[in-house]
């Protein structure tokens, strides 16, 4: 789906390098996040992904493209779309089902076609029955979930979301999860996720941690987030459940470390303790 | 406080007056001021009233509302028509107060003027009214298509304008927002003289002038990301297409037109 | 002392606003305390702590803090000035000085401080949201986002608040990020016996740092007490959407499990004892 190839990025005003020499290949239909802390090269990486930015070394690849070729921006775009942080500086116009039209209208359907995408889009994200209303009165997820359905009605292979909860509330953070995930297992979206929140990089297949611009490690999300110092020195987490059962280990009890949710976390603690 | 300002108010709703087409809309409230300016006596005027009630009476929206559109320019109205009264030359003098001689004939021309005034926002006002603001300015967009030919940006125009019209609950939130934080920090908006009171708006305008910036800048790159690439070879989700009530309307306005001739020849 | 007494808010009914109103709040908070506010988005918790800073007038109810009405406006102008510090939500976004410095000397100007006085204070207060000397003179808009944020909680930690209160402070920023400047204000809250109120939706930094914790819901409040004793009411959250601290989730389960363990454990280090302790006595019994 997507191949990086040994790219760099150094911004030009700063000559400050955000990205240096990375390898990347994605799957089609994976669902990887991109860990990292702020400043540590993943969004500049993310923005890489659909030709935003262009590698000042190396390659990247959609579909086989070069996003480095003029002719092939827009074909790249329409295949891997883009979700911004700030769901207020994504919307466009003053409707939802207005917003979510405006790829499509970008892409030249005929109105019909615009018309049935864009009502499959609202309600792959749930989001049909505020078709008429005013962005500016939605709730932060769910001017979030419009972001996405704009980016969906594109029919993308791959979306690529660069911290879509970081200015989300609790509540806003699931809804916007839940529908990630929906389109990835449901509608077999590749997806993209750049994120430092440790429980959204758990739901994922292969989870990638970044620090200063390089790749530092990669792997399924166990395999990762059980690495703690290696997440510390990334001026990261490691998920609580973790840091628990290490503690009960180092103590003597006889626990499972290698895990990162509550409820493994719960079951292994009750192993140790004989109960089922 | 800045939340009461709403820019062309519209009122939603489903009368044949919100479902004609924007284009024909637009074009016919021009019609109707320029005709406007052809009035020459009150009987016109009288026409135009009854035309007025009709479009109000279709247009499912209070008339409360629609006067209330009135007050902003009674001030206005008050002056253009005092200036006339005393400063229309005329032989038929009311009353000589020193030396204020207002005429029967600056009286007339103060009543012609203040009718136009009245029309004229009233007619508008039914435009934005019954239209809103987004398909307001793909009228526009559409009607300026002409001209995009001899290199007026129509596309981008109208592009810029709803972008404007997106974003003005989101700027005004954040004014009342920032306001609220400088004041927290003890700047003080309210008091003092206009000098005072112009360097206190800098804590407040610069985050603004900011904060629009890198709007615009993510707003961009967000529109980038979403193909766009001006207006050629772009389509709509909503075609404009003319419809029955816009066919009804052209005898209506014809009807009015007919009555203002008539006005104008014979009395 | 902070007291909110029948404290009410209401926008103008049918507005846009409306969801965000506050319906008749009573509360006590001591000085020196640190409380967190908990609720979910448009609980009304924004418009709780604009009312108790002075800058949003209830409809109905006062707040006296030492006894003095919040909303008159000539105690406000007078005894009270600079006396409730206010963060907002994403406060870099309210930066405007040419200099750091500047920027962060505004509020204790405003006080009528002199510009000397100014100086020391804004210098003292970079120093202890943790910013470098270093950055002083140059244009707060260079730095990253978390120096930002630092900056701008400086610019109302100037004033030298008997009360602060931050709504939001860590929002957006990476897990370091947060720990660095909830540490900060911890210290501070420490060193200077100020009174803090702390908005935040995450329930562990409650865990870490807040004493007692007030709970909104639908504009009304309705949990005012210690962390422990609001978070062993782990359905009640819930059922308000708001989620429990890990370990609480780990302990709460555990007694669903038959596992006779006290549900006001909230911190990694309890949890661990308590843990530990019952799997010792087991251990012990099976000998």
């Amino acid at each position: 789906m997507i191949r990086i190839e040994n790219a760099s990025y150094i911004y030009p005003e700063s000559g400050h390098a955000a990205v240096c020499g990375v390898n990347l290949t994605i799957q089609k239909g994976e669902f990887v996040t991109i860990l990292g802390h702020n400043g540590s090269g993943k969004s500049t990486l993310a923005k890489l992904l659909n030709g935003v930015l262009l590698p000042t070394e190396g390659k990247v690849f959609v579909c086989d493209m070069d996003t480095a070729l003029e002719e092939n921006i827009f074909p790249i775009r329409s295949r891997v779309g883009m979700v911004f942080q700030n769901p207020d500086n994504q919307i466009v116009a003053t409707v939802v089902e207005e917003d979510v039209a405006f790829g499509p209208e970008n892409l030249g359907l005929p109105s019909e076609e615009i018309r049935e995408r864009v009502d499959a889009a609202l309600r792959a994200v749930d989001m049909y029955a505020y078709r008429k209303h005013a962005p500016h009165l939605l709730s932060g997820g769910q001017k979030q979930r419009v972001a996405i359905a704009g980016i969906i009605a594109m029919k993308p292979s791959c979306i690529v979301l660069d911290e879509p909860t970081a200015m989300l509330d609790p509540v806003g953070r699931k809804e916007v999860m839940d529908t990630v995930l929906r389109l990835n297992r449901e509608e077999e979206i590749t997806v993209v996720l750049i994120t430092h929140f440790m429980q959204e990089a758990a739901l994922s297949d292969r989870v990638i941690v970044t620090e200063n611009g390089h790749i530092i490690d990669e792997g399924t999300p166990t395999e990762v987030l059980t690495k703690r110092e290696k997440l510390q020195k990334a001026r990261l987490d490691s998920p609580l459940a973790t840091e628990l059962l290490e503690n009960l280990a180092e103590a003597g009890m006889p626990v499972d470390t290698k895990i990162i949710d509550v409820e493994a976390c719960v079951n292994s603690i009750c192993t140790a303790l004989g109960k089922e | 406080m800045l939340r009461d300002i709403t820019l062309g108010q519209f009122f939603p709703g489903n009368s044949p007056l919100h479902r004609m087409d924007p284009r024909v809309k637009i074009l016919w409230t021009l019609f109707f001021i320029v005709l406007l300016f052809f009035i020459n006596n009150f009987w016109g005027f009288l026409i135009y009233g009854l035309f007025m009630a009709f479009v109000i009476g279709i247009s499912d929206i209070r008339p409360r509302m629609i006067f209330a559109g009135l007050r902003p320019i009674l001030y206005l109205l008050i002056f253009t028509a005092l200036l006339n009264i005393f400063l229309t030359g005329g032989e038929n003098v009311i009353f000589k107060l020193w030396f204020l001689k207002p005429t029967w004939e600056g009286l007339y021309s103060a009543g012609i003027m203040a009718f136009r005034l009245i029309f004229l926002v009233l007619g508008s006002s039914m435009l934005t009214f019954t239209t809103s603001p987004i398909v307001l300015t793909d009228g526009i967009e559409h009607l300026m298509m002409p001209f995009s030919k001899i290199g007026l940006p129509a596309h981008e125009i109208a592009m810029m304008m709803s972008i404007a019209i997106r974003f003005i609950p989101t700027i005004l939130e954040e004014t009342d927002k920032i306001m609220k934080a400088q004041t927290a920090r003890g700047a003080d908006f309210e008091s003092g003289n206009i000098l005072r009171r112009a360097k206190a708006m800098v804590p407040l305008l610069i985050p603004l002038f900011i904060s629009a910036f890198r709007r615009a800048d993510e707003l961009a790159m967000a529109m980038e990301c979403r193909c766009y690439h001006g207006g050629k070879g772009r389509t709509r989700l909503h075609v404009l297409h003319l419809s029955q009530v816009d066919y009804y309307s052209v005898p209506v306005f014809m009807l009015l037109l007919l009555g203002v001739i008539l006005t104008r020849v014979f009395l | 002392m902070i007291l909110a007494e029948h404290l009410s808010y209401t926008y103008t009914p049918g507005g846009v606003f409306e969801k965000n109103a506050v319906r008749d709040v009573n509360f006590t908070i001591e000085d020196g305390t640190f409380c967190g506010i908990i609720g979910h988005t448009g609980s009304g918790k924004t418009t709780l702590v604009q009312m108790l800073a002075g800058l949003v007038r209830p409809t109905e109810g006062k707040v006296l803090i030492n006894g003095l009405d919040v909303h008159d406006k000539k105690i406000r102008l007078n005894e009270l000035k600079g006396k409730v510090g206010l963060v907002f939500q994403y406060p870099e976004y309210q930066l405007f000085g040419e200099t750091v410095l500047e920027d962060v000397m505004f509020g204790p100007l405003n006080l009528g401080l002199s510009e000397a006085d100014a100086r020391k204070k804004a210098k003292a207060a970079l120093r202890d949201t943790g910013v470098d000397a270093s950055l002083f003179d140059s244009s707060p808009f260079e730095l990253s986002g978390g120096q930002k944020r630092r900056i701008a909680i400086a610019g109302v930690l100037a004033l030298s608040p008997e009360i602060l209160i931050l709504d939001e402070p860590t929002a957006g920023l990476d897990p370091m990020g947060r720990d660095e400047i909830l540490s900060c204000i911890s210290e501070l809250h420490k060193r200077e016996k100020i009174t803090v109120l702390l908005i935040s939706h995450s329930m562990e930094d409650m865990a870490k740092y807040a004493q007692q914790i007030l709970v909104m819901d639908g504009g009304k409040l309705c949990m005012h007490d210690t962390v422990e004793n609001v978070f062993s009411h782990g359905e009640k959250l819930r059922e308000m959407g708001l989620d429990v601290p890990d370990i609480t989730r780990v302990i709460l389960s555990l007694r669903e499990k038959g596992v006779n363990i006290s549900p006001d454990i909230y911190t990694l280090s309890a949890a661990k004892e308590a843990i530990l302790r019952i799997w010792r006595e087991k251990k012990c019994s099976e000998i």
